[in-house]
């Protein structure tokens, strides 16, 4: 297979994903898209390289968090003037997800630390193991748990509060 | 709630995004495009403070040696060079920006957009550093433009800075996306490269003074007016999917005289000269017409997929003969994936001196030796393609 039509399966099999765990983390579709596909972008780059890794779509989440935390609210800054203006140029008609942040639990999310919202949507959402996230964020395990237990009990006071989340 | 419900309820609420299908993979490639074109240039918006000095200009393309002399502002404790004391930052996507003192970092303004436009876009700066054309967008997408001029700099005033509006009868593409803008020593030509919604992008030339068209030209560029006249220099990109696919694309550094207006419908290669001697070779044309770029790519400005994560070195050539001038190493290996801009911020008339970032190392470049200084703060790198992040 030819290495674009390798990459385009790639990208096709595991953007939404991508896409899911980081807008987790930023709280809007929008901006998540704008990382995610700034991520595979990069991807694209050295798909050269990353064709040879047992699993390229972990190089692109990390890069895709890379570029969600590390630049943080500078980035979402930026990225809202261009959504902005995204979003009013679209249709009216809502896609899925768009409304993300204001369910219960996006709201809830957004309102913990980015270290304890982070851990939390590795381990519940992407589906990581509390030992491969500290490999991916180079951090002890017991940091990770720390982070873990800590972001459940602060999630789960901020759901008490909105208790028509739970089961939604 | 437990760990499986608390599982289950994070998969529910992201199910919609999980199920969402991937934009169109040209939306993927064409940021690769940008991605790449704005690696192999270096950083046009600050390079848009050419052409000072005429006799400079002539000297510097006909190869006489140019004076080495002491640069007082380069130096651990940096002051601002002379003359170039204010950058336009715009860093947070265009609503607000600001006006920066270079010396200090301190906020001289903060810049908002005229209504109806609702965030900066693009920014080029003229070289006098008094004044900087902003491309600006409505809510609608309408493109515009206008003129940020400071004012009230001499000794023991405080700056006043006044933006109006300029060019309100040019005619521009609706939805188009501006990613380079640049200006003229005279202020009396403006170049922009917009990308359209079907994905292609177009360079534009506009008299300033009546918002006409002086040409319009569907090809892939980073503009840079050289010297003191209507002279533009054209990073230019081109290359098939395949070519794409595979990192390689053909690329050269072109010359355009906007001096007189071109027919529309005129072809970008006919209209346009080779520079002499960097034929196949990406970069940016300093204002005295020899060509810095950066590259990570081990190779003299040799494009290559898998070179991303080497060194990063500032390489001069001479536009005239295509002979390196000076290599210098300004950025550790991964320093072009960096949320901190990579290249050069701001140059000298005569391209002798240069102030570089590379990721957190920020250095000063006096005839090919490289100095760290420290800066009051460290330029974002463009991350959102389209928003340029300063201008210098």
């Amino acid at each position: 297979m030819a290495s674009s039509d390798e990459f385009r399966e790639f990208y096709q099999a595991s953007y939404g994903r991508t896409l899911a765990t980081v807008a987790a983390l930023v709280g809007t579709r929008h901006d998540a898209e704008d990382i995610v596909q700034e991520a595979y972008a990069r991807a694209l780059a050295r798909w050269t390289l990353l064709r040879g890794y047992q699993l390229p779509e972990a190089w692109v989440r990390k890069v895709a968090l890379r570029l969600a935390i590390d630049s943080g609210r500078r980035y979402r800054r930026r990225l809202a003037a261009a959504a902005r203006l995204a979003a009013q140029r679209r249709a009216s008609s809502p896609e899925p997800g768009e409304d993300l942040k204001y369910g219960p639990l996006g709201t809830a999310l957004l309102d913990l630390p980015m270290r304890e919202r982070q851990v939390l949507v590795l381990h519940y959402l992407a589906d990581l193991p509390v030992d491969a996230i500290a490999r991916e964020f180079g951090l002890p395990v017991g940091t990770v748990k720390t982070r873990l237990s800590a972001g459940r009990r602060h999630l789960e006071e901020r759901l008490a509060q909105h208790p028509e989340a739970v089961g939604q | 709630m437990n760990d499986t419900e608390l599982r289950e309820q994070f998969h529910q609420w992201a199910a919609p995004l999980r199920a969402t299908p991937p934009p169109d993979f040209t939306t993927i490639r064409r940021r690769f495009r940008r991605r790449l074109a704005r690696q192999v240039t270096v950083g046009s918006a600050a390079l848009a403070t050419m052409g000072l000095v005429a006799a400079l200009l002539a000297s510097a393309l006909s190869g006489v040696a140019r004076p080495v002399q002491a640069t007082p502002w380069a130096s651990a404790t940096y002051l601002a060079p002379p003359g170039q004391p204010y950058v336009f930052v715009n860093a947070s996507g265009g609503d607000p920006a600001e006006l920066r003192d270079v010396a200090t970092g301190s906020v001289v303004s903060v810049v908002r957009p005229i209504p109806p436009a609702v965030g900066f876009t693009a920014v080029a700066a003229v070289p006098n550093d008094r004044m900087f054309v902003l491309a600006e967008q409505g809510a609608d997408g309408q493109l515009s433009f206008a003129e940020l001029r400071v004012e009230g700099t001499g000794s023991g005033s405080s700056p006043t800075v006044r933006l109006t509006p300029i060019m309100t009868g040019a005619a521009v593409p609706a939805s188009a996306q501006p990613e380079n803008i640049t200006v003229n020593a005279t202020a009396t030509r403006l170049a922009i490269d917009t990308s359209l919604p079907d994905g292609s992008n177009n360079l534009t030339v506009y008299d300033m003074r009546s918002g006409s068209v002086i040409g319009s030209w569907p090809a892939f560029a980073t503009p840079q007016f050289i010297g003191n006249g209507d002279k533009l220099a054209v990073d230019w990109i081109s290359g098939t999917k395949r070519q794409l696919a595979s990192g390689h694309v053909r690329s050269s550094l072109r010359t355009i005289d906007t001096a007189h207006a071109f027919p529309a419908g005129s072809s970008f290669l006919a209209d346009s000269l080779p520079a002499p001697g960097l034929h196949g070779f990406s970069g940016s044309f300093m204002q005295d017409g020899s060509v810095w770029t950066n590259t990570a790519y081990g190779a003299l400005g040799t494009v290559s997929t898998n070179g991303y994560s080497g060194a990063t070195r500032l390489l001069e050539f001479s536009a005239s003969s295509g002979r390196l001038l000076h290599a210098i190493p300004v950025g550790p290996a991964g320093a072009l994936q960096s949320q901190y801009f990579c290249g050069v911020l701001w140059a000298s008339a005569d391209g002798r001196d240069l102030l570089a970032q590379c990721g957190t190392r920020q250095q000063a470049v006096i005839d090919g030796r490289a100095s760290v200084v420290r800066l009051p703060w460290i330029f974002p790198a463009q991350l959102q393609p389209g928003v340029t992040p300063f201008a210098w």
